[in-house]
């Protein structure tokens, strides 16, 4: 008699249904089973402290520069979680299990520093952007706070992988929301033509504020939760190689709507360059406030329900790549097929986090701006090493067999690095020497 | 692998959970090319560091702490110009 548990039930369940799809040639419907983690990750990365850094670039530097080198920012995203699918799909195995076992547990816990360091910063700025997207309807931090951890603990309840992928992909649709915002703005679109073939103009050329911002745009795109969490979710949504062409598709949908919400926040906050704002210290509901002007106010409501849903898709999404890595490392069930009683852990890791870092935010005082001002910064300069790791895991025969990267993939994976890593050196200089200019 | 493209070529029927959960043969049918992958996965040994990886990879953590010192710098002189 053999002995299957509930998590392996659920997932050959699902299984089926991709057999089936393939067996039928339902292409569609194929598609439709097996996006999920792609869509998620590059949507979940659109989180309320990236919305408020495209914002910023809106505000700050008009339609120009920025506006193609999103573009390219989540090109350069794209070809990182490429990886990460190949990884989940082929070894059927989380990225921080693998580090662990192939470069042995010193370099893993570093690894898992850098990971549970910035995704606890970034779950903090998460909430700030649910309580100041709730707070522009007038509901007090407590009550969005306690609103959001409920909402999206009634995600986790299914006990199925697949429920709670849907849930979380119809709610991160909502990022589109800006969208319409940036239509509402009215925006020239012969201007932001021009930006897209000249990557110009870049008002007030390369300071260090322009390096600030490049590099925050850069962390709005690219950070290590991502390759946590899409190689976790592909492994456990049970991606096999034969859906390899489905999640590249997936995580290149994934891009391009990502990509398309920021560029309409760029967009969309435009206006506050043109008219001379300065929204160098705002936040969240100041941005939407100041926008009703040349948005209305259904304008500013959408932007402010837009940064509301970015932080809540993300608070999930990070805080599920950080039980993830848990699970992993400590050997214990770490499967969102589980129920809470077979992975007390993995859910236990998820809900300290969630409400640790929603009950920061609504301590009163508590020097936030702080955390807010750094957090996509931190998380682009703990990029390289995560990089480093990737590449060695994607080129590993052993893991990747056939699988394993190409030389142009190399090449292009280097050049991320290499550019990421160059970003940082900039930034540090202008810090360290204020009056550096390129 | 060869019992994974068995499963691919059989015409199966829509079932529900319960209904599976009586099919415990089935079910490890379906899962045989995952239970493969991790299998393998388990026996993986440490790989082994050239001199030339390791300095690259102590390269990158001596950036990340050097970077967050900086950080750390700009935030103050942000917060007390």
């Amino acid at each position: 008699m053999n002995i299957v548990n509930r998590e392996e039930t659920v997932r050959a369940l699902d299984r089926l249904e991709v057999i089936r799809a393939r067996n039928h040639r339902h292409r569609f419907r194929l598609l439709w089973l097996l996006v999920g983690p792609g869509i998620l990750v590059m949507l979940g990365e659109n989180d309320a402290p990236s919305m408020l850094s495209y914002a910023a670039t809106g505000s700050q530097f008009g339609l120009g520069f920025f506006l193609p080198f999103v573009f390219l920012t989540f090109a350069m995203a794209f070809l990182a979680q490429e990886m990460t699918v190949r990884l989940g799909a082929v070894s059927k195995t989380g990225h921080a299990e693998l580090i662990y076992r192939r470069f042995g547990q010193f370099w893993g816990n570093f690894a898992m520093v850098d990971l549970l360091f910035t995704n606890l910063l970034t779950l903090v700025t998460e909430f700030v952007g649910v309580v100041a997207g709730a707070g522009y309807f007038g509901i007090p931090k407590w009550a969005s706070v306690s609103a959001a951890i409920l909402l999206i603990a009634g995600a986790y309840s299914f006990r199925r992988y697949w429920s709670w992928e849907r849930t979380l992909l119809a709610l991160a649709m909502f990022n589109l929301i800006f969208i319409p915002v940036a239509l509402l703005s009215h925006p020239d679109w012969g201007t932001v033509g021009h930006a897209f073939m000249t990557f110009s103009p870049l008002p007030g050329g390369w300071n260090a504020n322009t390096v600030v911002i490049l590099l925050s745009d850069i962390g709005a795109t690219i950070t290590p939760w991502m390759l946590f969490f899409q190689q976790g979710a592909v492994s456990d949504k049970g991606l096999s190689i034969r859906d390899l062409p489905q999640g590249r598709m997936d995580t290149g949908i994934g891009a391009l709507l990502a990509a398309l919400a920021a560029m309409a926040t760029i967009i969309a906050t435009a206006p506050l360059f043109v008219h001379h704002m300065n929204a160098s210290q705002f936040g969240a509901a100041q941005f939407a406030q100041a926008l009703v002007p040349y948005v209305g106010p259904v304008g500013g409501a959408l932007f402010a329900l837009g940064i509301l849903e970015a932080g809540l898709v993300a608070a999930t999404t990070i805080a599920t790549s950080s039980a993830y890595a848990f699970g992993e490392v400590r050997k214990q069930a770490h499967s969102l097929n589980h129920s809470f009683h077979e992975a007390k852990s993995f859910y236990g890791i998820l809900f300290v986090t969630l409400c640790l870092t929603g009950g920061i935010v609504v301590i009163p005082h508590f020097p936030l701006e702080y955390i807010v001002l750094v957090v996509n910064v931190i998380a682009v300069l703990t990029m390289p090493p995560a990089i480093g790791f990737l590449l060695l895991l994607a080129n590993d025969k052993e893991v990747m067999g056939e699988h394993r990267n190409t030389r142009l993939l190399n090449v292009l994976g280097i050049g991320v690095g290499v550019f990421v890593s160059l970003a940082g050196i900039i930034y540090a200089l202008t810090v360290i020497f204020p009056n550096f200019t390129l | 692998m060869a019992a994974q493209s068995s499963v691919e070529q059989l015409e199966m029927r829509r079932m529900n959970l319960k209904e599976l959960t009586s099919k415990p043969q089935l079910v490890q049918q379906v899962l045989c090319e995952y239970e493969e992958s991790h299998s393998k996965v388990e026996h993986l040994t440490l790989r082994k560091l050239t001199p030339g990886l390791k300095i690259t990879i102590w390269g990158l953590r001596f950036y990340v702490v050097f970077m967050i010192v900086v950080v750390f710098i700009n935030v103050f002189h942000t917060l007390h110009p």
